[in-house]
């Protein structure tokens, strides 16, 4: 808020210690703190508070333990003049001087705003995001009386002396009411797609509370499936069967998928889990029953946000990844390179030296540096000997219970891992394996190796690399854990390059995958049943095959896209996605929002339900086209429609008849939906 | 309001800059081809056509030797676990260069009167190498591919014709890019399955749907009458495209769709063919192959003088069954290709498509268990099948190897081994095998590197098995 400039008596000694500070230029100073924030004493580490949350005129100003309370946050409102209001966000009163005394000790309160040079402060850096606050009227500082180190402590003015009571962190709070647009685009980074009442309900409790209700809520996950026999007994269960469908096919999950991304509480989890899913893969080609795959699909959401250890220890003896890439009865007289290469390779470190940053490391002749050689995978591949399934029926490998050890295949010997790391000889199937994934976790790849790629699954396909390196900075140490995946989520998702109401640099955003795209425009017009009256089934993933994406079975260990995928047309910017996208697949995509705008998927023998959207909503504003247009901008594209596209659809659905709400709102819906505007995460 | 307003701004600053999409390239293209066509076409087109057996198809079973000793190794390892082709079973050759008899597969039959008619040869012992290779110089750790014997990895290394890294372009797609492959409208390669062998530099392919999917059918946009309202909706969603270009990844994606739609519109007919096609995987992908031949042979507007079909069939990871299932595969490809040769001579460019193929690897001499179900694991070398009318046919190709021969040893742990399984060390490179398809296509020798990083490794980059 602009304030017409006050004159006000400035007392002698203020104008001393105000001409005696140091720092970067007041006035830019305030006009960058404009926010929200805690303040936090330096000395006591407890946050400035109005007493017992009144809302009263003159209630004191106190510090506090730091609750996240809303008389803990305090709005910075520029003035004209390089100062400061601080707005409490219980009361919506000003930081006070009480009666605009001079005096050394006088007590700060709130106070309803009124234009005062006592209710404005000069906030001036001391290092390390710490500030002094002086108070315009007197030139005495923000001050905790007697350094008091308790809840309640008094907050007065005293002359400046440098002490650590005076000195208070501009602590940004991640929230107030965060705008619709951010809303938006943060639950396309973190669900399945946003839909009204969730961005109303994330506007209303805020990010980081979002984030814990996320991490709180139990997983859709999958069932525990039947094992059936590896040799499909032709007679119980004969060809084009819906039990070959139902028991040797990756319907169920697929199926599953769906149901969960569509009306799933637990949509970070899902949305990370499938994310693991791209990095740690497994692949239905090969694994070839769902109750084969869901324990792998299991594992993958138990550990969404648990440590990138338990994770890779957990996969390790998953008997689908056993299966997939030949852990299970790997001998020691024959051990197989297959899951050494590709733990290293694909899930922890890459095949280069990385920065901190994500980018590579370069040696005297500018070329990559290798992460391992033969020597290494040969070891780890002796590492990785001594399983095999747990006890199952003949004929019906248990799939269900992680593998067992077989010490009488454990290669016994001393093994070289990474960074010089020797495992002594004489150790036993678990302890090497145990100490073979701490050595792969703590090699520092890892972290920004894996940060980037989830970075890449969640909010863009090009991070930069200061992005990549403060999330790898959180995945190193967040409080003292190693790769905790909860801690490196967060960071992804209340990054400033994740946050913000609109992008506006040329390579940012990601290509919706097919998954992602199906799911998005579902859950936008909340997706049920063919006939509406009750949900979808699911299945969708034949809608997601004819874009490119057969759920559960992509091609290889080298997922459904290759994360060194180029967009085309650029020499280098990334767009892994677009591995996927061809001609064809991208008018298959198309001719999705066209079945589900105008028509609906139906009910067959592998449907029971069909789906169908819900425009009701959108017909309703059919009358203004601009309306509709506009709440269609709002629902899928966060307020960033440009002006051109914006009048275009209008046209277009303005000449529809009026008469026919319906035809207007699937117009509408085809052309936003199918644009490639939308198409991209942005 | 202000956001938008903030986009029209950013979009007007950049509209100058922005770039003619689809129709607009599309006819700039054509004026540029129609000349060139009116000169050459039917003269100088060049057509290659790759066939990716997906599992890794056994060259052992695929041709055989029949003289004495040698079949009599074949058998020593092959016949007790019942893997091995009876000698009366096999269909008999005389490779006009080695002298000495050998036998297909008895599935091969169509191939064989392609063997007879001249027209199709074997390429022997290709294989993903870094540098020339012995059995002695690999067991002491010279370099060698990454990830041998691995699906993926190989299937990699086969499409990219790059072993000693991780290749991000196919030789297909780089072999395009030598020719400005989208200065039609019409890309050069046109994908039947999805594989990095299409993915050049610049180049992209066209992927369409097999047969019996119409031509006209293949690139469809769905839920566009002639309603008034339609063709506004039409109208818009066409305008769509050509706005918000200053975001990278939105223009890619309305780049691609742009193509697709004008594409659609270019496969106006579904063309006909006399040749009858067997109803398979394969058939259809080589159907459709062949009427986009002839649908760009038909249409002067498209002119297309080079193009690169890349088709594929799965199911050849035989390690259990495959005595059967290798049989039905192996009849597929000879039936199917054979149609597809057919159907070049009907559209008279038979000297100016070559077919060849593709596979993982091949697979150990040794059997993987025994009886009803035996099978072979995973291996290297392998022998591949090149047809065509430009193809000098009737012969085996290759580069000698320890037994003084292009073709393998077939001992275990013998020269040729390496290990004691039966899997054949490469005498050919992969790039070797692709460089001779890439120079007849049109590749010139001083481009030879660009698309074939390593072929400087190898002694020759043209094994001669072309005309």
């Amino acid at each position: 808020m602009i304030r017409p400039f006050t004159a006000r008596s400035i007392g002698l000694l203020g104008l001393i210690f105000v001409a005696t500070v140091s720092g970067s230029p007041p006035l830019d100073a305030a006009a960058d703190l404009a926010g929200s924030y805690e303040l936090v004493a330096l000395h006591s580490g407890k946050c400035l508070d109005v007493s017992g949350q009144s809302t009263d005129d003159g209630a004191p100003v106190v510090q506090w333990t730091c609750n996240g309370g809303l008389s803990q946050r305090w709005t910075l409102q520029p003035t004209d003049d390089g100062n400061v209001v601080l707005i409490a966000g219980h009361s919506g009163k000003a930081l006070d001087v009480r009666g605009a005394s001079l005096k050394d000790g006088a007590h700060v309160i709130q106070y309803t705003i009124n234009g005062g040079a006592n209710q404005e402060w000069l906030p001036q850096p001391v290092g390390d995001g710490y500030y002094t606050l002086t108070a315009h009227h007197s030139g005495e500082v923000l001050d905790v009386s007697a350094e008091s180190m308790d809840d309640g402590g008094i907050v007065i003015q005293w002359p400046l002396h440098g002490g650590a009571n005076q000195e208070w962190l501009l602590r940004a709070v991640v929230g107030g009411r965060p705008s619709s647009a951010d809303v938006t685009r943060f639950l396309e980074q973190a669900t399945w797609g946003p839909t009204p009442a969730l961005v109303q309900h994330v506007q209303d409790v805020g990010f980081a509370r979002f984030l814990d209700e996320q991490f709180d809520a139990p997983a859709s996950s999958y069932p525990t499936l039947p094992l059936f026999p590896t040799t499909r007994d032709q007679t119980a269960c004969p060809d084009n069967s819906t039990c070959v469908r139902d028991n040797y096919t990756m319907y169920p999950v697929q199926n599953r998928f769906f149901v969960n991304a569509l009306y799933g509480d637990d949509q970070l989890r899902q949305r990370v889990a499938f994310a693991l899913h791209q990095i740690v893969v497994v692949s239905g080609v090969d694994v070839t029953q769902p109750s084969w795959m869901s324990p792998y699909l299991q594992t993958l959401d138990r550990n969404a946000f648990a440590s990138y250890r338990q994770l890779l220890y957990d996969i390790t003896i998953n008997p689908a990844m056993g299966n997939y890439l030949d852990v299970v009865n790997n001998t020691k007289t024959r051990p197989n390179e297959n899951y050494a290469r590709e733990i290293l390779q694909l899930f922890s470190i890459g095949t280069v030296r990385l920065n901190p940053d994500g980018t590579p490391q370069l040696d005297q002749a500018g070329q990559p540096i290798p992460t391992y050689d033969q020597t290494t995978v040969n070891n780890f591949a002796r590492v990785f000997t001594g399983w095999r399934f747990a006890s199952g029926a003949p004929g019906i490998p248990n799939y269900i219970d992680p593998m067992v050890v077989n010490e009488t295949q454990h290669d016994t010997g001393s093994k070289t891992l990474l960074n010089g790391v020797v495992l002594p000889a004489g150790q036993n199937t678990v302890k090497d394996l145990s100490d073979a994934i701490d050595n792969i976790v703590n090699d520092p790849n890892v972290g920004p190796f894996i940060s980037k790629l989830l970075i890449q699954h969640l909010v863009t396909s090009n991070p930069t690399p200061d992005y990549v390196a403060r999330v790898a900075s959180v995945f190193n140490d967040a409080g003292g854990a190693r790769g905790d995946l909860r801690a490196v989520v967060r960071a992804i998702l209340l990054d400033p390059e994740a946050r913000g109401d609109v992008k506006d640099d040329a390579n940012y955003g990601r290509l919706r995958h097919p998954a992602q795209y199906i799911a998005n425009v579902l859950r936008a017009f909340g997706a049920g049943s063919a006939d509406g009256t009750s949900t979808s089934d699911g299945y969708l993933n034949p809608q997601s095959v004819l874009m490119g994406m057969d759920l559960f079975r992509p091609p290889s260990v080298f997922s459904y896209f290759s994360p060194g995928t180029v967009v085309p047309g650029t020499t280098g910017v990334r767009g892994p996605e677009f591995g996927l996208f061809s001609t064809s697949t991208a008018l298959r995509r198309v001719n999705f929002v066209n079945t589900m705008a105008f028509s609906r998927i139906a009910v067959s023998a592998n449907s029971p339900n069909g789906t169908s959207i819900d425009l009701s909503g959108m017909e309703a504003l059919a009358g203004d086209p601009a309306q509709l247009v506009d709440a269609l901008n709002v629902l899928l594209m966060h307020g960033a429609m440009s002006n051109d596209m914006r009048q275009s659809v209008i046209a277009a659905v303005g000449a529809v008849p009026a008469g026919t709400a319906h035809k207007r709102a699937q117009t509408a819906v085809y052309l936003v939906a199918t644009s490639p505007q939308y198409q991209v995460e942005r | 309001m202000n956001v938008t307003r903030r986009e029209f701004l950013l979009q007007s600053a950049s509209a100058c800059v922005g770039y003619a999409l689809g129709a607009a390239a599309f006819a700039a293209g054509v004026q540029r081809f129609s000349l060139i066509n009116a000169l050459a076409q039917g003269l100088d087109y060049k057509a290659l056509v790759c066939v990716f057996m997906a599992g890794g198809n056994d060259g052992n079973n695929l041709i055989v030797p029949t003289s004495t000793s040698e079949y009599g190794q074949y058998a020593a390892v092959r016949t007790a676990a019942g893997l091995a082709i009876a000698q009366d079973a096999l269909l008999p050759i005389v490779p006009a260069s080695l002298g000495a008899p050998f036998g297909f597969h008895p599935s091969l039959a169509e191939l064989h009167g392609l063997w007879t008619d001249g027209v199709a040869s074997i390429v022997c012992n290709v294989g993903p190498l870094v540098v020339p290779l012995t059995r002695q110089q690999y067991l002491a750790g010279a370099p060698r591919p990454y990830q041998l014997f691995s699906h993926s990895d190989q299937v990699a290394q086969w499409q990219t014709a790059i072993s000693d890294r991780v290749g991000q372009t196919g030789w297909g797609g780089r072999t395009a890019d030598r020719f400005d492959p989208h200065a039609s409208g019409f890309p050069m390669i046109t994908a039947l399955s999805g594989g990095i062998f299409t993915r050049g530099q610049s180049s992209t392919p066209l992927s369409i749907a097999p047969a019996p999917t119409a031509l006209n059918q293949v690139l469809v946009l769905n839920g566009f009458g002639t309603t008034a309202d339609e063709v506004a909706r039409r109208q818009s969603m066409d305008f769509l495209r050509t706005i918000d270009t200053g975001a990278t990844l939105v223009a890619a994606t309305g780049k691609t769709t742009d193509q697709a739609l004008d594409i659609g519109g270019i496969l106006g007919s579904n063309v006909t063919l006399a040749t009858a096609f067997p109803n398979t995987t394969l058939g259809n992908q080589l159907l459709q192959v062949a009427k986009v031949i002839k649908f760009n042979s038909v249409s002067p507007e498209l002119g297309l003088r080079r193009q690169i079909f890349f088709c594929q069939l799965g199911g050849f990871d035989t390690h259990q069954n495959q005595v059967n299932t290798q049989s039905n595969l192996l009849a597929q490809v000879s039936k199917a290709v054979k149609a597809f040769h057919d159907a070049t001579v009907e559209l008279g460019v038979e000297r100016q498509v070559t077919t060849f193929t593709l596979s993982d690897f091949g697979r150990t001499l040794q059997p993987a268990g025994a009886g009803g179900g035996v099978g072979s694991d995973h291996a290297w070398g392998n022998h591949h099948i090149v047809v065509g009318g430009a193809v000098r046919g009737g012969d085996f190709y290759g580069v000698p190897g320890p037994g003084g021969t292009i073709f393998p040893v077939l001992q275990l742990s013998g020269p040729s081994d390496t290990d004691n399984r039966g899997r054949w060390i490469p005498t050919v490179s992969v790039e070797q095998y692709a460089a001779t398809l890439a120079t007849w296509y049109g590749v010139a020798p001083p481009d030879l590197p660009i698309v074939f990083p390593n072929i400087g490794q190898f002694a020759t980059s043209d094994l001669g098995f072309m005309l």
